[in-house]
Formats: C-alpha cells, sequence, structure tokens
C-alpha cells in the first residue's frame, strides 16, 4: 500500500513558490483585464470608424502578464523610489513597444518616414490619436491590474489582520465590479445604432463580444476562487498549519475544470427560447395597455358630459362640436413567429427551455428549503404551506420594517426641544403624567401661599418652606408635610405614583387652599382701612 | 441561499430580455452554487482515516503514529484540513493539523510522534476534517466517531531487593527449604542434588531420564500476593493527591512486575475509578501467573484513576476474603486511615502477611507506623520514587 509520505512536520509551511500557481494567477488578471481592454476596443472601433485596436488586446495582456509574472519572481521591491521607478520604467517600456504597433494598420513604411520626423519633431511622436487612445487604454487597464494583484496579495499575506483582509476583498470585488462596469459598457455601447436621430438599441446578437461578459464571469470566478484559496492559506500560515505541497496547483487546476465543465454545461442547455413567456409579456403589456385605455375613456367620458351643460349656456361653437370621445381598443399582440425550420421545432426548443428552468428551479427551492428546516418540519402539505407562509411573513415584515426605518432615517427631521415653559395647555395636559400631577399640586400650592401672602423665598428648599408656611396652615400640618414629600419625590426622584395617591393629595391641597384661604380672611383687614389689596388684585 | 433573490432577479431579467447571455449566466452561477454543495456533500463521506501504531506503550516510550487518509470517494476533495486531536500527556500542542488536497482514490498519511510521559488510558483523535469547495459557497465537517484507544502502562521501576513477607520463610522462590511443602500438591520433579532425601526420589522419572529426579511439591503456605492500591482521593492531602497517587501507581506496577518476574501469583485490588467504564470502586483481579496476567494488571493500572470512593478498611476485608492463609497483602495508601489499624490487625489475625506502603506526606504516619509494628505489619513510607532505592 503507497502512502504518499508528506513532508516533515518540522519543515516550514509550504508558501514558497510554485510557479505553475504563481502563472496561473496572473494569467487569470492579465485574461480578465484583456477581456475587458476587448469590450473597450471594440466600443471605439463602433464609435471611431476606421480605427482598429485589436492589437491592444493582446499587447495589454502580454504587458500585465509580464509585469505580474515579474512582481511574483523578482519580489516586491522596497522603498518608495524603487517601486516607483520601476513602474516608470514598466510604462515607458510598455508606451515604446506600443508605437510601433500603432502602425500595423498603416505599414512600416509609413513607421520609418514617420519614425525620421521624430527626430525633428519629437513632440510629433506623442501627437497622435491612435497612439494616444492606445496608450490610454493600455494604461487604465495595467493600473486595474496591480489593483487586482494588490488586492490579492492583500490577501495572501498572513499576518494581515481581519480588517485588512476583508478590506483586500471588498477593493477585489470593487475592482471585478468596475471591470465588469467597463466591459458591459462598451458592450452596450456596440449595441447602439447612431444613423437615425434617436439612439436606440440593437437586438443582441449572439457573438464573440456578447459572450464577452460571460467568458469575464468566468474568469471573475477564477479570481475569486484564488482570493478563497488566498484568504484559506494565509489563515493556515497565521496558524502554523502545514500545507501539502501541490494544493496550489491543484486548485487553479481543479477550479479551472469546474468553472469550466460548467460553463459548458451552461452552454449546452437551452437558452432565450422563451417564445411562451415571451408572449405572456406581450399580453401583460397588452391588458395593461387596454385597462389604461378604458381609465383614460372613462376620464373622458366624464370631462365631457360636466361640459354637456355648458354648450347651452355659453353658446360656444367649440363646445357644440365637441365631440364625444371613442374609445380605441390596442390590437392584441400577434402570435410568435416560428421563423424558419419546422413549425414544431420552437414548440420543441421552448418546451427543452421551461424544463430546464422548472428543474433548475426546483433544486433551488429544494436547497432553499434545506437551509429552512423549519419549513419542512411537523410533516404534510398544510403544515409546509403554513410554516412557509409563516416564513414569507415574517420576511415581509421584516423588509418593511427595514425599509420604514430606512425612510425615518431619510425623512427625520431635527425635533424641536419643547421645554415645558413653552408647552401651551393642551400639550401640557397631553404631556402630564401622574408624577407631573404631583408637581403641578405643589405648584398650585405655592401659587395659592404667594395669593394668601406667604410666598416662597427664591432660596427656600421645599422642606424649609414648609417651616415658613405650617403657622398657616394650622392643622393642616401633616397634609403639608405630605404633599411637599410627595413633590420632592416627584421632582427629584424616580418614584411612580399611582392615580388614587394623586387623588388623596389633591384632597391635601384642597384642604389647604381652604386653611390657606382662611388664614387670609383672618390677616385680611376691612375696607377702607389701608390694608393692603389681595396678591393677584395686586397684580394686576 | 441568500442568492435565490439574485438568481431569480437574473432568471426574469433573462425571461424578459430574452437574452442568451443572461440565461447562460443564470445557468453558470445556479450550477456554481448547486454543483458545489453536491460536491462537498458526496465527496467528504468518501474520506476514510486509519491510525497505525502500536495500541499500547510503556512509559517512557515514544511512539510513532500514522494517520493515513484515503479518499475513497470519486470526487476529488480541493482541501481538507486534518485536525487530529490529541491528549496533552501525549503530544504538544494537544492536536496535529495539516491541509491536503486529495484527488479520486488518493492515499496521504499524516505521522506524528506521542512521548508516553504519563500512564493512562487515552483517545487519540477524533479526526475532524473540514473542507469546503473552491469559491467558498459549501463546507462541510466531519468529525470521526470515535478514536482510537492507546494505553501508555505505569512506570516500573526494577526492584530486587523487595522483602516481602511471603517471601520471608523461603527466601527466594529457588530455595530448598521445604519446611511448608505440601506432599499432596505434587509439582514435578527436579535434578537430584545432595541433601536431597531419598525418599523425595521420583524412581520412574529417574529409569526414565536416566539420572535421579527428585520431586517436587507445591508449598503449603501460600505465595499468592495481592496489591492493594487505594486511589481514593479523600485519603490523601490536597496538595499530595496527583504525586502520591502517581507514586502508589508506580509501587504497584513495579511490585507486580518484580513478582510476576519471581513467578509468583500476583492480584490486584484497585479502589479508584476506572477510565473506560468510568465506574468508581472496588475493582479485584485475582493472584495469577504469567505475562499475559502482569500486562492485564498492567492496563487495568494505566486506566486507574483517583477518585473519591468509599473508604479504605472496611473493603480491606472484602477484597482479600479469597486469599488463604499465608498469603501477602501489599496496602499502597496514603497513609494512616480510620480503622486501618484494625482492619491489617483482622488480616494479620487471618495469617497473611501485611506490608503497607504508604505515599503522602502525613506528617503522623511514623506513629502509625509504629502501631503498625506492634502488630507485625511493617510499613514503608516512600514519598518519592527516589525512596524506592530502598528495595533496588
Amino acid at each position: 500500500m503507497a502512502v504518499e509520505q508528506p513532508p516533515p512536520l518540522s519543515s516550514p509551511p509550504v508558501a514558497g513558490r510554485d510557479w505553475a500557481a504563481l502563472l496561473f494567477r496572473s494569467l487569470v488578471i492579465s485574461s480578465l483585464v484583456a477581456c475587458v481592454a476587448a469590450g473597450w476596443v471594440a466600443a471605439f472601433q463602433f464609435l471611431i470608424p476606421g480605427w482598429r485596436g485589436g492589437y491592444l488586446v493582446l499587447l495589454v495582456g502580454l504587458v500585465v502578464l509580464e509585469t505580474l509574472v515579474m512582481e511574483q519572481t523578482v519580489g516586491r521591491v522596497a522603498g518608495f523610489e524603487r517601486r516607483w521607478g520601476r513602474r516608470v520604467t514598466e510604462v515607458l517600456l510598455m508606451l515604446m513597444i506600443l508605437k510601433p504597433l500603432t502602425y500595423l494598420e498603416r505599414g512600416w513604411e509609413a513607421f520609418w518616414q514617420d519614425a525620421r520626423t521624430w527626430l525633428l519633431h519629437p513632440s510629433l511622436f506623442l501627437y497622435d490619436f491612435d497612439y494616444l487612445l492606445g496608450a490610454f487604454i493600455v494604461l487604465v487597464m495595467w493600473l486595474l491590474a496591480l489593483e487586482l494583484a494588490r488586492a490579492l496579495d492583500e490577501l495572501n499575506d498572513p499576518y494581515n489582520t481581519v480588517e485588512e483582509h476583508a478590506a483586500g476583498l471588498a477593493d477585489l470585488k470593487t475592482y471585478f465590479t468596475f471591470g465588469a462596469l467597463f466591459l458591459l459598457v462598451a458592450v452596450g455601447l456596440t449595441q447602439l445604432d447612431l444613423s437615425g436621430k434617436i439612439v436606440h438599441l440593437h437586438s443582441a446578437n449572439v457573438n464573440t463580444l456578447t459572450l464577452m461578459p460571460l467568458v469575464y464571469i468566468g474568469l471573475g470566478l477564477l479570481l475569486f476562487g484564488q482570493a478563497r484559496l488566498a484568504l484559506l492559506r494565509a489563515g493556515w500560515i497565521y496558524a502554523g498549519v502545514p500545507v501539502a505541497p501541490g494544493l496550489v496547483r491543484r486548485w487553479g487546476l481543479w477550479g479551472l475544470l469546474f468553472v469550466g465543465g460548467i460553463a459548458l454545461v451552461a452552454l449546452l442547455l437551452p437558452a432565450g427560447s422563451t417564445l411562451l413567456g415571451f408572449y405572456l409579456f406581450l399580453w401583460l403589456g397588452f391588458m395593461l395597455t387596454v385597462l389604461g385605455t378604458v381609465l383614460f375613456y372613462l376620464l373622458a367620458l366624464l370631462f365631457w358630459l360636466l361640459l354637456w351643460p355648458f354648450r347651452f349656456l355659453l353658446n360656444s361653437q367649440a363646445l357644440t362640436e365637441l365631440p364625444p370621445p371613442e374609445l380605441q381598443v390596442p390590437s392584441a399582440p400577434a402570435a410568435a413567429t416560428t421563423g424558419g425550420g419546422p413549425p414544431w421545432l420552437p414548440y420543441l426548443q421552448a418546451t427543452l427551455f421551461w424544463v430546464a428552468v422548472a428543474v433548475v428551479l426546483f433544486v433551488l427551492v429544494r436547497l432553499y428549503l434545506r437551509d429552512r428546516p423549519r419549513l419542512g418540519n411537523g410533516g404534510g402539505l398544510w403544515s409546509w404551506l403554513v410554516n412557509g407562509w409563516r416564513a414569507f411573513w415574517d420576511r415581509w415584515r421584516g423588509v418593511r420594517r427595514r425599509v420604514g426605518a430606512w425612510w425615518q432615517q431619510i425623512t427625520a427631521r431635527p425635533v424641536p426641544v419643547i421645554q415645558a415653559g413653552n408647552l401651551n395647555g393642551w400639550e401640557r395636559w397631553r404631556a402630564r403624567n401622574e408624577r407631573e400631577r404631583v408637581r403641578r399640586l405643589y405648584r398650585v400650592l405655592l401659587e395659592r401661599a404667594a395669593q394668601a401672602g406667604h410666598p416662597r423665598a427664591p432660596t427656600a428648599t421645599p422642606y424649609e418652606y414648609v417651616g415658613d408656611l405650617t403657622p398657616h396652615v394650622a392643622g393642616e400640618e401633616e397634609a403639608l408635610s405630605s404633599l411637599t414629600q410627595a413633590f420632592v419625590e416627584a421632582r427629584y426622584g424616580r418614584r411612580e405614583f399611582q392615580p388614587e395617591e394623586v387623588g388623596w393629595l389633591r384632597q391635601h391641597l384642597n384642604r389647604l387652599r381652604a386653611r390657606l384661604r382662611d388664614s387670609w380672611q383672618r390677616s385680611a383687614p376691612g375696607p377702607g382701612d389701608g390694608a393692603p389689596e389681595r396678591p393677584e388684585e395686586a397684580h394686576r | 441561499m441568500k442568492l435565490l433573490p439574485v438568481f431569480c432577479f437574473i432568471l426574469l431579467l433573462a425571461f424578459f430580455s430574452g437574452s442568451h447571455s443572461l440565461f447562460y449566466l443564470f445557468y453558470i452561477l445556479v450550477g456554481l452554487v448547486v454543483l458545489s454543495r453536491l460536491w462537498i456533500k458526496h465527496a467528504l463521506p468518501g474520506l476514510a482515516a486509519q491510525r497505525h501504531f502500536p495500541a499500547r506503550a510503556f512509559y517512557g516510550e515514544e511512539v510513532a503514529v500514522e494517520l493515513e487518509i484515503v479518499n475513497r470517494g470519486w470526487l476529488p476533495l480541493l482541501w481538507v484540513m486534518l485536525r487530529e486531536s490529541l491528549p496533552l500527556e501525549l503530544h504538544t500542542p494537544t492536536f496535529e493539523q495539516r491541509v491536503v488536497s486529495l484527488a479520486p482514490r488518493e492515499r496521504t498519511a499524516l505521522q506524528y510522534r506521542l512521548t508516553c510521559r504519563r500512564r493512562g488510558y487515552y483517545t487519540l483523535g477524533p479526526l475532524v476534517s473540514r473542507t469546503g469547495d473552491f469559491l467558498g459557497l459549501a463546507h462541510d465537517e466531519v468529525r470521526e466517531q470515535p478514536g482510537d484507544v492507546f494505553i501508555v502502562y505505569p512506570k516500573i521501576i526494577p526492584l530486587r531487593r523487595l522483602e516481602l513477607p511471603s517471601q520471608l520463610p523461603f527466601g527466594t522462590v529457588a530455595s530448598r527449604q521445604r519446611f511448608f511443602e505440601d506432599p499432596s500438591r505434587f509439582l514435578g520433579v527436579r535434578d537430584y542434588e545432595p541433601g536431597d532425601s531419598l525418599r523425595q526420589i521420583h524412581w520412574t522419572s529417574s529409569a526414565r531420564a536416566g539420572k535421579l529426579q527428585v520431586k517436587r511439591y507445591q508449598p503449603a503456605i501460600a505465595l499468592h500476593t495481592l496489591v492493594f492500591l487505594d486511589l481514593n482521593l479523600e485519603a490523601y492531602l490536597v496538595r499530595n493527591r496527583v504525586p502520591a497517587t502517581e507514586l502508589g501507581v508506580v509501587i504497584a506496577a513495579s511490585v507486580a512486575a518484580y513478582l510476576s518476574q519471581q513467578r509468583q501469583p500476583v492480584g490486584l485490588a484497585l479502589l479508584g475509578r476506572e477510565a473506560v467504564t468510568d465506574q468508581s470502586g472496588l475493582q479485584v483481579i485475582p493472584p495469577g501467573r504469567g505475562r499475559e496476567h502482569l500486562m492485564r494488571l498492567l492496563e487495568t493500572l494505566a486506566r486507574a484513576e483517583a477518585a473519591p470512593t468509599a473508604p479504605l478498611a472496611p473493603l480491606l476485608a472484602q477484597a482479600t476474603a479469597g486469599l488463604g492463609w499465608g498469603s501477602t497483602v501489599v496496602v499502597i495508601t496514603a497513609g494512616e486511615a480510620p480503622e486501618l489499624w484494625a482492619a491489617l490487625l483482622q488480616l494479620r489475625r487471618r495469617g497473611c502477611h501485611v506490608l503497607l506502603v504508604a505515599t503522602d506526606m502525613q506528617p503522623a504516619f511514623p506513629a502509625f507506623q509504629a502501631r503498625l509494628a506492634q502488630i507485625g505489619v511493617p510499613a514503608c513510607w516512600f514519598t518519592s520514587e527516589k525512596d524506592l532505592e530502598l528495595w533496588q
């Protein structure tokens, strides 16, 4: 029994350079970037008649590959100046190579002829539209590739923090998305019809360019596979876990086979034979149009009827000649055209397509339910439906809550701080609670006591005021003490009062008010003897 | 399946636009998710692991373990992180890890070494295998149940001058004293030596062998020895529990090995916990001879663990009930214990020879030792393995 002998455990983790793996990674990135470059070249070829830039795709691929391989083999250059020195050298070399390539269409004779003029007028070397456009495309793609490689390197570093790894992955996703957008915009541009006054889209044809996004997605999957490997390896190396040799190489090979196999199977599946679906879509649009037409007709009829009396009142010719509205029902969509071939072929294609889609959807739903065993528990179709409905309802509520929160966040306005003193009567009544009522009772007491000639000094505490007021509320000392104590607890404490307590305190207040009134009446001299008038009158 | 809404969106977009590319994109993405899951689901069960190692080892040995991993399935495993859990007493750190990649029907091996630093009953593993696809869409984990058993026998210190009471009347086994031999227990014959009685000559055998042979009889006094090891945690001082109980196990193993080497029947009574069954109490292995029996004793000692149990003294009589007159009981315990003196006295009255070995550092033990001497029970006080030099 042959057993592969693993490397000795004391050996360092296999973090060395696997050239095939490094080349694979560089190839994936350069292919990705070349994909984007192809889209851009096609777009510029479409927009600029006569311009040809197919060679740029190859140039971009090769330049990026050279840069990445060189960086992996020579290693990163330490120091800002040296790093930028290498970059500048690469750019200059790239631009020097690009110049003769722009003469592929024009011929070498033109090149040699122009080359002589460059010696006399060096600025002519740059003043070339083909060259400038090509340089722009190459430089942008080169920078995109460098950023992709940098993001991948961030993931590869075992001593980066989790946040740095997350940032690297996010960068990778961002650059990939940007690349996809570049490509889609470029592919979309080629579908524009600029011949007429109004720009509109061609119908999409299946050609190399329209399949380019698919190639890009496939390469992107390989790139993210490499990112996944980088993250895993970083974790393993950090944890000191020995990695078997050859894993990196297998990762690339098996990933390629996996993605390629899936893509091959996908390309064999029926696509676009949505005869029935598209027809249904047309019918849906037709029904919506009919509904809108009927509504518009009813509205017009209503207006027409409303205008009817004015015909006799205003005797306007325009009104008298106003015809009643007519209902113009749009025509139903035409039956789907079958195109060439036997008549049953479209139906066969559509059937195959729907079978494929149904199978895929069935598998997806099954996986979805498997991930959520709660949905399938309980047995029976009814239980499944109920649980499914509950799950859907929970999800819907969650979405609604999130949307509501988002909307509130958008529409939120700064809430003005409402001070108690600014409240009107209604707001004050709405804002009060039991504690507020207790404080209000005490304030009424203070007002009544002040009216009776015993105002509280601004510096007196509630307990000090009890001592001042007690002689004037003889027999109701306990009521005064209770109300004061309740006020202190309501104002400075956290005690919650019960409604019956408030009623009881209100009775205390009434007794105190009566006592204060008696006290005031006793102390008040008779009219005309020069006694001071009642406090409220004095206020007035 | 968080991607389900995305898939549905792409499908609807493709459906209404009729774009072939979007359909292909939909198929590719769905295929990736579905096939990744299926891949992992069906590939991981095909992973098989087997350990190649000696199941038993002696204290101090180094054992090489080879963990063979086979992918028996037809699907490759892109990466598998193997994590083998190991006992701290045998391996530092307490795990061995490796990341491997396995093609269909491929084998690989994970090798590591165990250092038997402490006797015991250990489990190697479980082996946890974790894998995933190359995009991180699916992952799975398999835990091996259960792991493999590995036994480390206790440390055995070679003894030479062990003066057990059972040997005192005879000296060594090779002694020619026959005072206690029982003529009814015929054992065999041996060559005649000067000094042998003529009545012991076996004439038939002598005629067959062509030289004089004398009869051998089993001794009337049993040479059976029972080693009673007390691993009741409560009997030991808290600070000495681990070293004292471990020393007791070493002494028991050494005595058993010595007696077995001397071809004397030796048994074991263990008061503690059995690591395999996790049952606490008294476990008695009757005296026996031979290497196989000794390995059984050592294995029992390897699996023994100190635990709170019933006191030693009441169980002493129960453990020695099957011993004959003249048997020897070696009691290895912490030191003085309630009613121990009375129990040992009872043993003496039954005609057993008793040797008490104390392993805990109890200050009052010398006084107890003196009391034991009064009833003819010798007592040794060993607090470290170095003290065993007395018997070496």
